[in-house]
């Protein structure tokens, strides 16, 4: 029985990510006005040509920026929100359930839905900030200021379900007696929080925020609805992060340097991995 | 298929999980200030969440004009069914794709992703729990690595790989992609739940005579039941929000899935057709609803159960 395990864990686990990391120093190309080009061996020459590229730095900077933003203001959030889903009142299955929809909503709709909302003509955030007088000219909310906010939205309204139900399931893992004890010896709300449940929930925390991280990385499609529509070329936009980058290379036929600039994004995922693992660990070792 | 039976109430163990740490006793010594932080931390997070959807569902029953005609209302003024209609029954879309086809193409992807990943997680799972080698934990460690590592950068070796073996362009191909997360998923989610059969069990299997599969199929596969309901429903919402790899793998629009076909529709700036698009998204997300709302329970097992380590 090891063996199925064995030929299945190689094949679709292995292969295609060792494959990945190798095509990224090739040339290998599909299709394409290019003809046919013998595939060899190239080094760092996909690696050079992106990172030269303006359009990827321009874009990787700004994924960071994204990424650091969602994942900082969803887990804020998710403090929040798991800590009264943690309390007892009337109707707080109903407000469970509601604060999950967002997980049912596929990514490519996400996009598309927020570009509605942001739209200069039929928007209603726009038209909001227009009725309010906190916008003069509207225009699709992304290419204004503080454009980082609005594409952060999105994916935190996304992110935030998921990382609720974790903060959840590891609130209910702390040890009542302790909130007890915390309660009786005066500590309000805000104490007992740093004292108990951040301590009590911060292994977790640690363990999974590295993942929502490489999760942002690879975000992808809501980023494609999202400008499809309002400013419509990502590259003019300034807006090619590295996911849309190596897409529109996979589209080009340019099977290298799309590869080259998945194995960049999967350098940053690794290096996450590595952080989370090494994080949970110490945070094991400490109990 | 065992996998496919529909969820049921599990017992009272999983159910507790996700209760509040005290019930009724604080209720009661619950103050006004304590209250007014209840109602508000309620209509901020029920808001967040529903305010898109609310605009998915009223723009969705706008006309065009009505649309376009300035400020978005929350309620139109004028519902209207035209845009479903339109989109179901009339237009079939900018490059000729209906949404019936898509929804057909959808859930055929994401029976056969739930298919593969049963074949592929279960016996995984059984070997993972009962064996410690340096390969289980290797295999472990890929099935972590792989439900973090995806999308595009996966895509790419996948497409060359299913190039080679001719399954560009056909929905299989499509599944066995999904097959890489969902497994990786579900082996994770598994190996758990096959952890917490009391090893006794399968020793009087064995005495009766049962081989490996034998044990797996007549004692594991029964009781871990509850955790393969929520890995098949899981792996079903994953499947039907794929975008990237329908998007690459096929190329021809009878074969696109609601997802690659809803992108379709999305035209050049000031050129939307905002209603039926809106009203594409909104059919898009009915089938993951009924799963969220009907089996909240399961699926917050498996993704929390899928986290945790």
């Amino acid at each position: 029985m090891l063996l199925p395990v064995t030929i299945v864990a190689v094949v679709l686990g292995g292969y295609p990510i060792v494959t990945g990391i190798w095509v990224g120093f090739t040339n290998e190309r599909v299709g394409g006005v290019f003809g046919i080009v013998k595939t060899r061996f190239v080094g760092f020459t996909n690696f050079r040509t992106i990172i030269e590229d303006p359009l990827f730095r321009g874009g990787a900077v700004l994924i960071l920026e994204i990424a650091g933003a969602v994942v900082g203001i969803t887990y804020v959030l998710a403090y929040l929100q798991a800590s009264l889903l943690n309390m007892d009142f009337p109707l707080r299955r109903v407000v469970r359930t509601i604060a999950l929809l967002p997980m049912a909503v596929p990514a490519v709709v996400v996009g598309t839905l927020f570009g509605y909302l942001y739209d200069p003509s039929v928007g209603s955030i726009d038209g909001w900030l227009v009725h309010l007088g906190l916008v003069k000219n509207p225009q699709f909310l992304p290419d204004a200021n503080f454009r980082w906010i609005w594409i952060a939205i999105p994916a935190i309204w996304m992110a935030l379900p998921f990382a609720t139900l974790f903060l959840l399931a590891a609130m209910q893992g702390i040890d009542e007696e302790q909130l007890e004890a915390a309660t009786v010896d005066g500590a309000g709300w805000a104490r007992r929080f740093w004292h108990v449940t951040f301590p009590g929930t911060r292994g977790a925390l640690a363990a999974i925020v590295p993942l929502s991280f490489a999760a942002q990385m690879l975000a992808f499609e809501m980023y494609l609805a999202l400008f499809g529509q309002g400013g419509g070329d990502l590259a003019s936009a300034g807006v090619l992060i590295p996911t849309v980058y190596a897409y529109q290379n996979l589209s080009d036929g340019l099977m290298g340097r799309a590869a080259a600039t998945g194995d960049l994004i999967l350098v940053a995922i690794v290096a996450a991995f590595g952080i989370s693992r090494y994080l949970s660990l110490r945070e094991d070792r400490k109990r | 298929m065992v996998a496919l039976e529909t969820p049921r109430p599990s017992g009272n163990a999983t159910r507790a999980r996700l209760r509040p740490a005290r019930a009724s006793r604080s209720r009661r010594k619950r103050s006004l200030g304590n209250r007014i932080v209840i109602l508000v931390g309620s209509l901020f997070f029920v808001g967040f969440a529903l305010y898109p959807l609310a605009y998915l569902a009223s723009g969705a029953l706008k006309s065009q004009s009505e649309i376009y005609s300035g400020f978005a209302h929350l309620l139109p003024k004028y519902a209207t069914l035209t845009n479903f209609h339109q989109l179901l029954f009339v237009n079939t879309g900018v490059q000729g794709i209906s949404f019936f086809t898509a929804a057909r193409n959808s859930i055929f992807i994401a029976l056969m992703t739930i298919a593969f990943t049963v074949a592929v997680a279960v016996p995984a799972a059984f070997v993972l729990a009962r064996r410690q080698t340096w390969f289980t934990a290797l295999v472990r460690g890929w099935a972590r690595l792989a439900q973090v590592v995806g999308g595009i950068v996966v895509i790419i070796p996948l497409f060359l790989i299913l190039h080679h073996l001719h399954l560009i362009n056909t929905l299989v191909g499509v599944s066995l992609a999904e097959t890489i997360p969902c497994s990786a998923f579900g082996i994770w989610v598994l190996t758990a739940f096959v952890r917490q059969v009391p090893y006794e069990i399968e020793e009087a299997a064995r005495m009766d005579g049962a081989g490996e599969w034998g044990v797996l199929r007549r004692v594991v596969v029964p009781l871990i039941r509850p955790g393969m309901t929520s890995v098949v429903l899981v792996v079903f919402l994953i499947s039907w929000c794929d975008f990237l790899n329908p998007l690459v793998l096929l190329n021809n629009p009878g074969q696109y899935t609601v997802t690659v076909a809803l992108y379709t529709y999305i035209g050049e700036p000031g050129q939307t057709l905002w209603g039926q698009l809106l009203a594409f998204g909104l059919l898009a997300c009915i089938p993951p609803l009924i799963v969220i709302i009907l089996a909240e329970r399961h699926i917050v097992r498996g993704l929390v159960a899928g986290a945790v380590k």
